[in-house]
């Protein structure tokens, strides 16, 4: 795999081409924002250590681009104590849309603003940003005598797949996310259902509670909006040993696996309030939080919330996501997020950046806000699953320590983290390729579609794999297929790819 | 070498006068804002018309900008999204614009027969609010307004037993809820610019009118729309041209869900461009809508100005 993050930062024919494409482009569609030309693609190149680096970082001011929402909370929280412990102030945080970061930071990489130091994004952006010399390696910053990001506490998937492009090191991660089951553990009990371990038992308890009890209005919701759709897909997809493409970068989307997953999934959506295609993160974060359904996949930050919410207080339950009949399963990794130091700035607020999101990711940190209901990072590092004690206690960086305990007693917090463990080790990995974006994007308006009730089983396969095919055509079969080789091997390295 | 006054004015009368009364003169004033034109407008326009025939694709070093001839237009016009994004664009402007005149004008003329003073002044400060409000608030207010499960809308229309519409949730309903913000917020600007077009015909003509004895749909479609046909062309074009461009409102309402049911094309255009971006398709389809927005606009432009004896509307 070749990088592109050695080149220099003198303006070269490509970067101008870059620069003026996004300028001319904006300007040509009449659409908002004012993308400067002449720069583009960054260096990334090699940069200078100096010999007292924490000196060279006291007092230097950096900024954040993040997406915005609870997820910033955390940078709130401990950039006073970080700033105390290495002279690094947080300084903007400039907060994007969940759904937009992409775009924005993209934006901005290209047109080579230099607007962030720090950029905490998804994973599944990694490949892109690191092949396009948008992000700086991290290798030699990680050497520091006291800097490193104790990459040995990492849990595996995120260590070897969230951080690592063509052998250097361009990430930390600060939340691994992952799909898991929340469900409510009263009504389970009351009556007398077990926790569903198979996709065809989820569809029968989902049918049980919204069709013969009147204990609550369904069984069931399911996200269906444009977005992250695709990782509700994933999850049943990749339990049936599906895979995006075959060696020659042949899709392999519409096959058995395909038409079953979907089929699985259209009765559980019958089971779903008739407004779930509208469903994003917080409308199905708050159908269960609320009350309103007995279960739902979500995100690992959801038994948090659902531990503080007044109506599923003591009442959840969480688990790893059903599989299917032979015991398979898998559980989707969409989002995530990790920090990763821009190239297209000075070497000192590279080392500024690198040191604050290094300290940010230490346990002494991070394990405050992984336990904190208060935002929306999850665990990522081992210790913080072998010790579920501090999901029992105060954050004591927050104003108001009272509100961040997750949960009340230490048989939740570990049932919490017994039930994470089990879902990382189904672990599903989503594309992070250069381009895989385009992939994610026609696979998410296709289910979307398909979850609205607009097309059928065969007609998303049908439309995903033509699309698919065609963007494999678009952005050039033989190098798509170098770069889907060397992640299939990344994500074997992880332990998460058979 | 001395020279007298004489000769100096002489001198500055022959170079500076005939400097000054140089024909040319004034394209030398408007060479700095050619310059800026040029550098801002047409300069970045033709790198894009150019961009529009390469492949380049900012996510993919590969993707360098080589020549693709008309590849991307082909493959736009071959694509069923951007059929079905300019289908939707065409029901948005088409049938939203139809609309917000109708109410409009309707609105506008009662309020031009029929009410004065402040009167007047209370309407037209409570029918222009919608539009002083940016389309994003707006799009979240119709959000919250059509939320299925606990939106006031369908909870008003549970209570009368009616049930409760997915309004944003259903892909025959979606774009349609995002049409219904669109006739709130902007049917107010025809209704000032109509109103206005209104006033300043002469009383004099509905006088002559009534004394010849015409009738109310008489004058109406003798006086009142002959008259106002310039000022109807304007507000319609400025109306459906500000559709065209539009996404905001449906970007969160709907991001163009579910599935591409409510992506109209300028959405898919941002798409194309600032998140796959595919440069040379993003661009090639930012021309493609130029010439669909300047041959529509032509063509309604012609269409009204065969009417009654030809006349320029604009």
């Amino acid at each position: 795999m070749t990088d592109s993050h050695n080149q220099t930062d003198g303006l070269s024919r490509r970067r101008f081409v870059r620069g003026m494409s996004a300028a001319s482009a904006a300007a040509a569609a009449g659409l908002s924002g004012c993308i400067g030309g002449g720069g583009g693609g960054g260096g990334g190149g090699e940069m200078s250590i100096p010999d007292d680096p924490d000196s060279a970082v006291d007092g230097a001011s950096i900024s954040l681009a993040i997406d915005e929402g609870h997820n910033t909370n955390p940078f709130q929280w401990f950039s006073d104590s970080i700033q105390e412990d290495t002279g690094v102030e947080l300084g903007e945080i400039n907060g994007f849309g969940f759904n937009n970061l992409y775009s924005n930071l993209m934006t901005e990489f290209t047109s080579n603003s230099g607007a962030f130091d720090l950029v905490s994004f998804y994973p599944q952006y990694l490949g892109t940003f690191a092949a396009n010399g948008h992000l700086q390696p991290l290798d030699d910053m990680m050497e520091i005598e006291g800097w490193n990001p104790q990459f040995d506490d990492l849990l595996k998937p995120y260590r070897d797949m969230y951080t690592q492009w063509g052998g250097s090191t361009y990430a930390l991660p600060i939340d691994g996310d992952v799909l898991m089951l929340a469900y409510r553990r009263d009504l389970f009990e009351k009556h007398d259902i077990e926790v569903p371990e198979t996709w065809a038992e989820f569809n029968e308890v989902a049918r049980y509670f919204t069709e013969e009890t009147d204990d609550i209005d369904h069984g069931v919701a399911t996200y269906g909006k444009r977005g992250n759709a695709y990782g509700w897909f994933l999850t049943r997809f990749g339990g049936l040993g599906g895979v995006y493409f075959d060696e020659e970068m042949n899709p392999q989307i519409n096959t058995e696996a395909g038409r079953r997953a979907l089929e699985s999934w259209q009765e559980t959506i019958q089971y779903s309030p008739d407004d779930t295609a509208s469903y994003g993160y917080p409308e199905l974060r708050d159908a269960f939080t609320g009350g309103n359904v007995a279960m739902v996949v979500q995100w690992t930050d959801v038994p948090k919330k659902a531990a503080v919410s007044e109506a599923t207080r003591g009442n959840w339950g969480g688990a790893a996501v059903p599989g299917w009949e032979d015991g398979r399963a898998a559980s989707s990794m969409p989002v995530g997020r990790v920090l990763g130091v821009t190239s297209g700035v000075s070497d000192e607020q590279k080392l500024a950046a690198y040191r604050f999101a290094q300290t940010f990711t230490l346990p002494e940190y991070s394990t405050h806000m992984v336990s904190d209901p208060g935002c929306g990072e999850d665990p990522f590092r081992t210790s913080q699953l072998s010790d579920p004690e501090p999901f029992t206690q105060e954050n004591p960086y927050r104003d108001a320590p009272e509100e961040s305990v997750a949960f009340q007693d230490m048989e939740s917090a570990e049932q919490y983290t017994s039930a994470v463990q089990a879902t990382l080790e189904q672990g599903y990995p989503v594309p992070y390729w250069p381009g895989s974006q385009d992939y994610i994007n026609a696979l998410d308006v296709e289910i979307s579609r398909f979850v609205s009730g607009e097309t059928g089983v065969e007609e998303t396969l049908e439309n995903v794999e033509s699309e698919w095919e065609s963007i494999v055509e678009d952005l050039g079969r033989e190098q798509q297929q170098e770069y889907y080789s060397n992640v299939i091997e990344a994500w074997q390295n992880a332990g998460i790819w058979e | 070498m001395a020279s007298s006054p004489d000769d100096t004015q002489a001198h500055r009368s022959t170079g500076l006068s005939s400097y000054v009364r140089n024909e040319h003169l004034e394209y030398w004033f408007a060479i700095p804002a050619l310059l800026i034109l040029l550098a801002l407008v047409i300069f970045p326009m033709l790198w894009s018309l150019w961009t529009s025939f390469t492949d380049l694709n900012l996510s993919v070093a590969t993707r360098n900008g080589a020549f693709v001839g008309l590849a991307n237009y082909a493959d736009l016009l071959t694509s069923e999204r951007f059929w079905t994004t300019i289908g939707n664009t065409a029901y948005y402007v088409g049938l939203g614009v139809a609309i917000e005149f109708t109410l409009g004008f309707a609105i506008a003329l009662f309020m031009a027969n029929y009410t004065r003073g402040r009167v007047t002044t209370v309407l037209f400060t409570l029918l222009l609010l919608p539009m002083m409000m940016a389309p994003i608030v707006a799009g979240l207010i119709w959000r919250l307004l059509f939320q299925e499960s606990f939106g006031p809308i369908n909870y008003l229309l549970a209570a009368v037993g009616v049930g409760q519409p997915p309004w944003l949730s259903s892909t025959a309903m979606s774009l349609n809820s995002v049409l219904i913000a669109d006739i709130w917020q902007w049917t107010p600007f025809m209704i000032l610019i109509l109103y206005t077009g209104r006033l300043s015909i002469s009383e004099d003509l509905y006088e002559a009118a009534r004394i010849d004895g015409a009738d109310r749909w008489f004058t109406f479609r003798h006086v009142t729309l002959p008259q106002m046909k310039g000022v109807i062309a304007i507000a319609i074009l400025l109306r459906a041209m500000d559709a065209f461009k539009f996404f905001d409102k449906m970007f969160v309402m709907t991001g163009g869900g579910p599935g591409t049911s409510s992506e109209l094309a300028t959405y898919y255009n941002y798409l194309l461009g600032f998140d796959s971006f595919s440069m040379g398709k993003a661009t090639a389809m930012s021309w493609l809508l130029l010439l669909f927005a300047v041959v529509l606009a032509n063509v309604f432009l012609s269409v009204l100005e065969r009417g009654e004896g030809g006349d320029r509307v604009v």
